[in-house]
């Protein structure tokens, strides 16, 4: 039969609905980006400072927590169904986890878009991480709970298709797409159990006043126990699509299937046991548990090296089987006129990229000049806010149509989206890694100082500033472009076969590899000794020195603070 | 090589960072090019792959997929 | 399983550049003794600071023959000493800061050096560096700490060693 929306219409619906919710989020980030881009720059501030935070809240919510969640959602749903060619156990349950991350994503919304009107006394400008004892309104914390529980739900749902599959299918290997979701999933149960935990033990009740106080480091921990692994599970759903459809649309096929695995596996392992990298400047966790997460995050390299490698093959594959030749002008015989494989391309390249300044971010000592300067948000703007979420708007050219029946409305208009963000994105990036070099902080709304200038090595502050202004409005246009473009395309007429959807087994398939690589159990148990390994004793020694409950009261961020602003200005 | 349209656009957001990179390049040796030296080379780069384009370029019609 | 004979050479080739990465950290670290923030500095309660006997009286302490100990309490929306007053130390010194915070976790930074660290409440983190010249530096808040967080700022000067007139702290 035709494509997905035939065979699974009632699949299709909830992913056309997780879609639905995930592009609001990004025109809605999108737009917020763009004030802080002209903010923090000088350029123009519709805004008060002190609402810079809210604005800023939402943007790291809304585009790396919902819009990359949400896509995640509805991808994993779509390619579950389809690599095991059936339909969902019970479309009720998957209704069911959609409801309920959708109440919490807006809950959440909610509680941060009402600092906007200080009236209403809700206040969430705690940005997203959410660091106590800053202290954000209940409904954030919940709503948060929420969402995190529909995740789980979502899981569950897969896991229970893999089941029914399985009954089926005794001998069968796990189809790779679903092998992919389901190590994806098994991370994210592990990792979620931080913020899960320092949510409803510790964030919940403090904020409703049953306990008077949190220990900072621990929930700031807590965090970043999640905080790194969720990296991953933004980064998976694009591994997803170059794993499995870029070397399609490339006119190829995949270089090897056993070699996925073996890196989603060692992402499972990995992920994890790292997230002190992110805390390399914390007073109160030793030098040697720094050390470990350094080890443990270098070798993390290694599957995204890997990915590279393969990315690079099947894009080479593909191009050969189109008639390319020579040493680098096949690159010429690629499908350069294809948005979605354009938007991919660009994206992995923009991650390699992302990749050397990651490189200097986990090295600890160089770690000290940067942290938390403005070339943080330059690094992660080029892995999430381009590998991923191009690839997940490149992805959408192909996926939407699957989802109605409909053909693209432009694909000219598409390409020269991915190419605006591309180009967008070096101005901004570049601009923001600069600047982190010469100091300027990050969230931060007025990073012009009264006793000192920055002084940078090459060119000037004001130049920065215009390039990131500059690059913040073209990817802005960009996701204009993007949304009109999908908005548009509902409009067209349905048809028999809208875009090319079959996808052609790898070059060496999964028969030959060990079946050991399939056995989820296992890879799922050392997940967990190497998270007890890395977590114990640094977790332990925060507990001991302040107390499972420390002693820092609130400091809600509603108080008076236009009042104090006064007085510190004054 | 037969350059596309679709071909021009992708060199020419290339050609953007290679062109601002130009100045971290001559930083190392020592040489602080000013802001206009970069606009300057980008229209060079610019320039050349329309050149290419036009001496490359087929009827859009017949070009592949 | 097949390994096609290029992925074995990128595979060593990753894990050479890993194992490459990994030790010129430790070097870092070990060998050239760059120092970084630990445990080392210990905690405080972060509500009675006024008790304590350096954080109740923030500011420079000479703890030995060029040697200074510089006590920071960071709260929203200033460094004591940083913001009103300047952090003055001499020239060609050693200089240990121990930094905390009064209310939420903020960030010290001074601006264009790696002397940056995360003041959280209840820790306190300790550096030291190496002072050479006199010069000014601008010392800023790197962490979100609430609606005037853009505010947050503070100044350090190095003097001159013959105009410096001693640590202002402990008095
Ligand atoms: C229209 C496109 C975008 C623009 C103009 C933009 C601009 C910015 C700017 C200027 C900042 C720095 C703010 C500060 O530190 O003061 C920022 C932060 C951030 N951006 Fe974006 N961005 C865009 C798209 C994205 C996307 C697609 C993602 C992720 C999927 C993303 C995730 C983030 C996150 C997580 C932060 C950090 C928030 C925080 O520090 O709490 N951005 N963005
Ligand atoms: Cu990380
Ligand atoms: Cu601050």
């Amino acid at each position: 039969m035709a494509t997905f929306v035939d065979r699974y219409p009632e699949e299709a619906a909830v992913v056309r609905a997780t879609f639905v919710v995930a592009f609001v989020s990004l025109g809605i980030g999108a737009f917020f980006g763009l004030i802080q881009a002209l903010h923090r720059t000088g350029y123009v501030r519709i805004l008060d400072s002190v609402d810079y935070y809210t604005i800023l809240t939402g943007h790291g919510v809304l585009l790396a927590l919902v819009f990359t969640i949400f896509f995640l959602l509805g991808l994993f749903t779509w390619a579950v169904a389809r690599s095991l060619e059936r339909p969902l156990p019970d479309i009720r349950l998957t209704w069911a986890w959609f409801g309920l991350t959708t109440t919490g994503a807006t809950l959440v919304a909610v509680a941060i878009l009402a600092g906007l009107i200080p009236s209403l006394g809700v206040s969430a400008d705690v940005l997203y991480t959410f660091y106590a004892p800053l202290q954000a309104h209940p409904l954030f914390y919940a709503g948060l709970t929420m969402f995190i529980v529909g995740t789980w739900m979502a899981g569950a749902d897969w896991f229970l298709a893999y089941r029914a599959w399985r009954a089926d299918n005794p001998d069968d290997r796990i189809p790779l797409q679903t092998f992919m979701v389901l190590t994806t999933m098994l991370m994210w149960y592990l990792s979620t159990i931080g913020v899960a935990v320092s949510a409803v033990f510790f964030l919940l009740p403090w904020s409703f006043g049953i306990v008077e106080t949190v220990n900072p480091l621990l929930t700031r921990t807590l965090f970043w126990f999640f905080g790194h692994p969720v990296v991953y599970f933004w980064l998976m759903p694009a591994y997803l699509l170059w794993y499995t459809v870029l070397p399609k649309l490339a006119g190829g096929r995949l270089f090897s299937d056993p070699l996925a695995r073996v890196v989603f596996v060692l992402f499972l392992l990995l992920s994890t046991p790292v997230g002190i990298h992110h805390q390399y400047l914390d007073p109160g966790i030793s030098e040697g548990f720094k050390f470990i997460a350094m080890t443990n995050t270098m070798f993390l390299l290694l599957p995204s090296l890997l990915t590279a490698f393969t990315v690079v093959a099947s894009m080479e594959h593909g191009a050969r089987q189109r008639g390319g030749e020579g040493y680098f002008k096949w690159l010429g015989a690629l499908p350069w006129r294809d948005p979605a494989f354009t938007g991919m391309a660009l994206a992995g390249l923009m991650f390699a990229a992302g990749g050397f300044s990651g490189m200097i971010n986990a090295g600890m000592n160089i770690n000290y000049l940067i942290h938390n300067t403005l070339w943080v948000p330059g690094h992660f703007h080029m892995t999430v806010g381009t590998a991923v979420a191009l690839t997940m708007m490149a992805g959408s050219y192909w996926l939407v149509p699957q989802l109605t029946g409909k053909r693209l409305y432009s694909r000219p208009i598409g390409l020269l989206q991915v190419v605006l963000w591309f180009v967008g994105m070096v101005f901004m990036s570049n601009a923001m890694h600069r600047a982190g070099l010469a100091g300027v902080p990050r969230r931060t709304a007025e990073p012009q100082y009264q006793s000192f200038d920055f002084s940078t090595a090459l060119g000037s502050v004001g130049e920065l500033q215009a390039q990131i202004a500059f690059g913040g409005f073209l990817l802005f246009v960009s996701v204009v472009l993007f949304l009109f473009n999908i908005l548009l395309s509902s409009f067209e007429t349905p048809m028999e076969s809208p875009v090319d959807d079959s996808l052609p087994a790898p070059l060496s398939g999964a028969e030959g590899s060990p079946l050991v690589l399939d056995d989820l159990r296992l890879w799922t148990g050392i997940a967990i000794v190497l998270v007890i390994l890395a977590y114990t004793l640094p977790l332990g020694s925060i507990v001991t020195d302040a107390g499972l409950f420390g002693d820092s009261p609130g400091f809600p961020v509603l108080i008076d603070a236009v009042a104090m602003l006064k007085e510190v200005v004054a | 090589m037969k350059l596309t349209r679709a071909g021009v656009l992708i060199l020419v957001a290339f050609s953007v960072p290679v062109a601002i990179e130009l100045r971290t390049v001559f930083g190392l040796f020592g040489i602080d090019l000013p802001l206009a030296a970069v606009g300057v080379f980008e229209v060079i780069l610019v320039a050349a792959i329309l050149v290419a384009y036009a001496i490359t370029a087929e009827p859009e019609t017949a070009t592949g997929p | 399983m097949e390994i096609h004979a290029y992925e074995k050479f990128w595979l060593a080739a990753a894990l050479l550049l890993i194992v490459g990465l990994i030790a010129t950290v430790s070097y870092g670290a070990v060998g050239a003794g760059i120092e970084m923030i630990g445990d080392e500095g210990g905690t405080v309660d972060p509500e009675a600071l006024d008790d304590h006997p350096k954080f109740g009286d923030p500011g420079v302490y000479e703890s030995g023959e060029d040697e200074y100990d510089v006590y920071v309490v960071a709260e929203q929306f200033a460094f004591r000493p940083g913001t009103s007053d300047p952090i003055e130390v001499p020239a060609n010194s050693t200089v240990t800061f121990h930094v905390t915070s009064a209310d939420v976790i903020h960030g010290f930074e001074v601006v264009g050096t790696n002397a940056n660290t995360m003041a959280i409440p209840g820790q306190v983190a300790t550096f030291t560096v190496e002072v050479d010249g006199p010069r000014d530096y601008g010392i800023l808040c790197n962490e979100y700490c609430g609606s005037a967080h853009h505010a947050m700022e503070g100044t350090m000067e190095v003097v001159p060693e013959d105009e410096y007139d001693g640590p202002e702290g402990g008095d």
